[in-house]
């Protein structure tokens, strides 16, 4: 072959038709992909995610894995934090999901973690994306089913949607008797609560790690407090029936014979008789305001996107239509510290 | 001349442009034959064009124009490169092989079997004294140790054309002599070579032909001593013992004369002239110290050559 | 003539070995694979998983580099070397010389390849994981991309200096790996000439995500056999085109 002949011709037609047909077998390889991923991808996928997966070189598993080992580190800071915010914990989960569409493990402890901080609408949703991506695992949906036991247990419904999750985590690869055994319990009208203290002790037992074994203590002392001052209530009830008016503190409760001695809170928490004569506990209405300060952030957070500044108070989030009424600590003895500098929001005193 | 077995055809080569560097005409319009069983002295100073001549004859360059062929082939092709041995002027192997390897990496490449190459390596490690060697790894080699494996590469497969650039550069007197010897030896044994220099001592020994390339131009070709004009070679004479009329009178005949420690030196034009004023000198008792035909060098050659 | 590209090619594999890049790379591969654990222990029992996928990258990200900084030398170093005078100038195509070279470093690939995939596969046995069918073919596929690669270094190799190959052939990798970018555009690009333009580039410049299952053989998902099958393909005549550009590009070049 002559040079020119090579040069002018040979080149360009190895590069024209080599393209050409690598053209075409990218082709075949997108629809052979499409099967396995098209479906996961358009649920999961915004844009802007999808570039962070493609500009890893690749190595978008280990980063994903990274990811979700910061995430961890975090909540374990988080969970020894008074201040604890968890402000990252949605956004990190769905990222690691996103940059590793099969990371089931992301998808079930984010899961979890989202849950035990009382973000179940959050939770719900990441559960929801993991049965699409891994609609093999039975954790995830065995997850999304603890979710509706454990935090959504005063809605309507949540029996029903727990019993169907149960079920068909029952059915997959790996499900044991317990599931099986929880779904009959909730079909058969047995409370959320039982079913509910039965899926918490079981993690306090075998969770896969320490963080989440103390979760699981812990939220079963909760329960307990829970019954507790249940079972306080319904004294004070008496205590009402008895003398026509809510008794003022714990003591005259005692000095009456409706309990016998204080009980203890192993959390560090207290109970006592707020201003409309109802008993309560510091550590559950801690629970509750944490809940409630993730709420407020997103609607905080909304004010700021719409009108461009953050909310002088939360009165004013009130005013503008945010929230229904101005934001009240659950604890009428506590209060939120709000920064209007800075849109931030705690229930303790915010450092400066 | 019967058919030549090296036909180099208006050859031209230009360096194409670079950056920072113009194009450079490298050869321009070479032609040279050479025939059946010549050893043939290609000379020119550095940069006149030598190598890329041999690049071109061994296919690793492109001419720019013209073409080139070895026994018949054209150089481009296969054909042509299985008739040839060549040596690159300080010779490259794989460093980590030692020559028995290298051998028999060649061998594979020349496409030889198994048992041939075998044969190969106990032929030419014993012509060219390898033998000792065989097992040490090349990087170690010296000048000279590396240049004979670079001749029994260049011999890998008995090829009928030897082409050898600049085989005696950098080498002792000894390592000179066993190459010149090496060269006469492959003659006999029916060999074509090819071998380029630019020092005129190892080729005039050896050579039937030479060619000189100037500026990437061939300025002339044919016999060395009808090229440097060897007959009208001027002679230096050293005397002693004589008296200083006898002196005076010799000195007066000479070209040229001077007088050291040694005697007196006279320049005569020719060796006959030179041989005269001998016999004169020893007939008036005097002694022969030295009589030395003052050889005219290629850089001497050159620099007429460019002032003509 | 293959006798040739096979003398080439163990010659080529031969002194690559003796390359301390090589050692230095194999180093910090098997360093990662057996550090990974360390980074597993506290992922809340996923470390089998993350164990797996920093193996895996460690095998794709090593070999990439050793199929650069070798690959891109593999011809230069000769003429540098001038060991190319002597190879040239015997009777074989300048093409069975550059598919010796090249298969010569493919083959040394395949030894680090699976040398680091088996020390992978037992790391994940001894931690009481398993290895699945998706692992071997996230390797092998792997394997196809180091192709790829090389057959790009070696190309590069002809013609321009290590360094700048190198750089050349990463900036490939890298882009290998985003092509995705150019058809996952917002809505509104659709239906304008900029998009058509975009997937024209996407379906010509190499895709290697094509080649990278490690996701899915970190989590043990299965892959379908069709998809493997026509990535496979895609990567092997996409490398031949590579190699055959190289040769073109050799055939007339003044050494």
């Amino acid at each position: 072959m002559r040079p020119a002949l090579r040069r002018f011709v040979a080149m360009p037609l190895v590069v024209a038709i080599g393209l050409g047909a690598v053209a075409v077998l990218q082709v075949r390889v997108d629809r052979a992909a499409e099967r396995a991923r098209a479906d996961i991808e358009d649920r999961l996928f915004l844009p802007n995610e999808r570039l962070l997966t493609h500009l890893t070189a690749g190595l978008h598993g280990v980063v994903a894995d990274l990811l979700w080992l910061e995430c961890i580190q975090y909540m374990g800071k988080e969970f020894h934090d008074q201040e604890a915010k968890f402000t990252w914990l949605e956004h990190l989960s769905r990222t690691v999901t996103r940059l590793d569409p099969y990371f089931a493990g992301a998808y079930e402890y984010g899961g979890t973690l989202m849950a035990a901080i009382g973000n179940d609408d959050g939770a719900i949703e990441l559960l929801r994306q993991g049965m699409i991506a891994r609609p093999d695992r039975f954790e995830l949906p065995l997850e999304a089913a603890k979710v509706y036991v454990l935090n959504r247990r005063e809605q309507p419904g949540a029996a029903a949607a727990a019993s169907f999750y149960l079920a068909y985590a029952a059915q997959l690869k790996g499900g044991d008797e317990n599931l099986t055994r929880w779904a009959y319990n909730l079909q058969m009208q047995h409370g959320l609560t039982q079913v509910g203290r039965e899926i918490w002790r079981d993690m306090a037992e075998s969770g896969p790690n320490e963080m989440l074994r103390d979760l699981g203590r812990r939220k079963l002392i909760e329960m307990d407090l829970h019954d507790i001052v249940q079972a306080l209530n319904a004294a004070a009830d008496a205590f009402e029936a008895e003398h026509g008016r809510r008794p003022a503190d714990l003591q005259e409760l005692a000095d009456a014979g409706y309990v016998r001695g204080f009980p203890e809170d192993p959390l560090g928490g207290a109970f006592f008789v707020d201003s409309t004569g109802r008993v309560q506990s510091t550590t559950l209405l801690d629970v509750q305001a944490v809940e409630r300060i993730r709420r407020l952030r997103v609607f905080i957070a909304a004010f700021r996107r719409e009108q461009g500044r953050w909310p002088a108070s939360l009165e004013e989030l009130a005013d503008m239509g945010y929230v229904r009424s101005p934001p009240r600590h659950p604890n009428e003895r506590k209060r939120f510290h709000y920064d209007p500098n800075t849109g931030e929001l705690s229930d303790a005193p915010i450092a400066r | 001349m019967p058919t030549p077995v090296i036909d180099i055809d208006s050859l031209t080569k230009v360096y194409p442009r670079q950056i920072g560097q113009p194009a450079r005409r490298s050869l321009d319009d070479l032609r040279l034959r050479i025939g059946e069983n010549e050893i043939f002295g290609f000379l020119g100073q550095n940069g006149a064009g030598k190598t890329t001549t041999i690049k071109i004859l061994c296919s690793l360059l492109r001419p720019t124009k013209g073409a080139a062929s070895v026994c018949g082939h054209d150089v481009r092709t296969r054909a042509a490169r299985s008739c040839i041995g060549y040596l690159p002027e300080n010779p490259y192997f794989y460093e980590y092989l030692t020559p028995r390897e290298t051998i028999d990496f060649y061998g594979r490449l020349q496409g030889l079997d198994k048992a041939t190459r075998a044969r190969e390596w106990d032929a030419l490690s014993e012509r060219l004294d390898l033998r000792g060697i065989g097992a040490q790894r090349i990087r170690g080699f010296s000048k000279g140790m590396r240049q004979r494996l670079g001749f029994a590469v260049a011999l890998v497969g008995d090829p009928p054309v030897l082409i050898l650039d600049e085989p005696m550069s950098g080498l002792d007197p000894l390592g000179r002599r066993m190459i010149r010897e090496l060269i006469l030896s492959l003659r006999a044994a029916g060999k074509t070579i090819f071998f380029s220099s630019h020092v005129l001592g190892d080729v005039e020994q050896i050579c039937d032909r030479v060619g000189i390339l100037v500026e990437g131009r061939l300025r002339t070709q044919g016999r060395i001593d009808e090229l440097l004009n060897r007959r009208n070679e001027q002679v230096e004479l050293v005397v002693s013992g004589l008296s200083a009329e006898t002196a005076d009178a010799l000195a007066r005949d000479a070209l040229h004369a001077r007088r050291s420690e040694a005697g007196l030196h006279l320049t005569t034009a020719d060796a006959a002239a030179a041989n005269a004023m001998a016999r004169a000198a020893l007939s008036e008792g005097g002694q022969i110290v030295e009589f030395t035909p003052i050889r005219e060098s290629l850089e001497a050659y050159f620099v007429k050559e460019q002032a003509s | 003539m293959t006798g040739k590209i096979l003398a080439v090619a163990q010659n080529t594999f031969r002194e690559s070995v003796r390359d301390k890049v090589l050692y230095v790379l194999l180093f910090f591969a098997a360093t990662a694979i057996l550090g990974s654990k360390a980074l597993g222990w506290i992922s809340i029992g996923q470390d089998i998983k993350i164990v797996k996928d920093i193996s895996l990258s460690a095998i794709s990200v090593f070999g990439v580099l050793i199929a650069i900084f070798v690959g891109t030398n593999l011809v230069y170093k000769e003429v540098d070397k001038r060991t190319i005078y002597t190879i040239l100038s015997r009777p074989l195509h300048r093409f069975e010389f550059i598919l010796g070279k090249y298969l010569g470093l493919a083959a040394l690939l395949g030894v680090v390849t699976i040398s680091m995939a088996v020390v992978a596969a037992a790391y994940v046995l001894t931690l009481g994981g398993t290895v699945d069918t998706t692992f071997a073919i996230a390797v092998a596929l792997t394997y196809v991309e180091l192709l790829l690669i090389t057959a790009f270094s070696v190309l590069l190799s002809t013609a321009a200096s290590p360094i700048l190959g190198a750089l050349v052939v990463f900036s490939i990798y890298v882009v290998g790996h985003a092509t995705n970018i150019l058809i996952d555009l917002p809505p509104h690009f659709d239906d304008t000439f900029a998009r058509r333009v975009m997937e024209l580039v996407y379906y010509i410049l190499p895709n290697l995500s094509n080649l990278n299952v490690r996701a899915e053989a970190a989590n043990e998902v299965a892959v379908a056999w069709a998809y493997v099958g026509w990535a496979t393909a895609y990567g092997l005549f996409y490398t031949a085109v590579v190699l055959a550009l190289a040769a073109l590009a050799f055939e007339d070049k003044d050494v």
